[in-house]
């Protein structure tokens, strides 16, 4: 196993979607209630842990007293893939991240969600077409 | 003096060739097992979803995705798999990268298969709970410190 670490892994290529709607990353209080805005639209992810509540919807739902630093592109792999599958996100943000591109991953049941920020996502998709990864304009 | 200058030469070597930062990251494993269950993508959020220290509930267009305590999950809901939940120590801004291609680099490595979730402060990885043994080991010997 060892003799195959790390770079000398063959990495897997993907295709990809971008979905149309940007997304805005919120954090709010562990113990505050999910807000009704926070679950509408076409990609929805609300994550509770002890010291947050971490809220990815579009951006376009954030009332105006609620402040998101970026807009996010959500990049859609292909899929499914089964849970036992190795090696795909690790091939999609390997790219990203050794170029200093902030990644933020969603794994869903069938497929994995990368959000990059909108202002860098020009970059980034160089970046994964160098890396073999194929942009498709649906699934 | 020789030898002071040889050290130091590869020691400037060893970092050109490291491509990319070696970081080391502490984390922590949350107690209990984790679900991640797929229901449909209408399907309405059900109570035990969001119960827990940690709960996560993606909706795309195809799936509403959910993960949860394993014991929350109710007998007649198809979720085999126990999950092992990792939390990597933060908090870390959005402009630090490479935190988690660190962590999961010797988990992809060895063969293990993970699940991500990001959030505001920091990630979580989750690895189905036979890989914990392995996937604790190669986290240790990449470097990365399991907090009690």
């Amino acid at each position: 196993m060892k003799a195959v670490r790390g770079k000398q892994v063959p990495r897997i290529q993907l295709r990809y979607r971008q979905l149309p709607t940007r997304c805005a990353i919120v954090r709010m209080a562990s113990d505050a209630s999910i807000p009704e805005w926070a679950t509408k639209g076409d990609f929805t992810s609300i994550t509770r842990t002890a010291d947050e509540l971490c809220i990815v919807c579009p951006g376009g739902n954030l009332p105006p007293e609620v402040k998101s630093q970026s807009h996010w592109v959500c990049l859609e792999l292909a899929g499914p893939y089964p849970v036992s599958a190795t090696g795909i996100i690790i091939a999609f943000i390997e790219p990203l991240s050794e170029n200093g591109i902030p990644v933020f991953v969603i794994s869903a049941y069938d497929r994995d969600y990368v959000l990059i920020q909108e202002e860098i996502v020009a970059a980034a998709t160089a970046l994964l077409a160098s890396a073999g990864h194929q942009l498709i304009l649906d699934k | 003096m020789e030898g002071d200058k040889f050290d130091v030469h590869m020691g400037a070597m060893q970092e050109r060739n490291s491509h990319r930062q070696q970081r080391q990251l502490k984390f922590r494993r949350l107690p209990g097992a984790y679900a991640i269950a797929r229901l449909g993508a209408d399907a309405g959020v059900p109570g035990w979803a969001t119960q827990g220290a940690f709960t996560s509930i993606t909706r795309t267009d195809d799936e509403l995705s959910i993960v949860c305590p394993a014991d929350n999950v109710p007998p007649d809901m198809h979720s085999p798999e126990r999950w092992a939940c990792y939390k990597l120590e933060g908090p870390f801004a959005f402009s630090q990268t490479g935190i988690l291609l660190s962590f999961i680099e010797p988990l992809s490595a060895n063969g293990i298969p993970i699940f991500a979730i990001s959030t505001y402060d920091t990630d979580y990885v989750l690895v189905q709970e036979e890989f914990a043994g392995v996937t604790q080991q190669a986290l240790y010997e990449a470097g990365h410190k399991l907090r009690p």
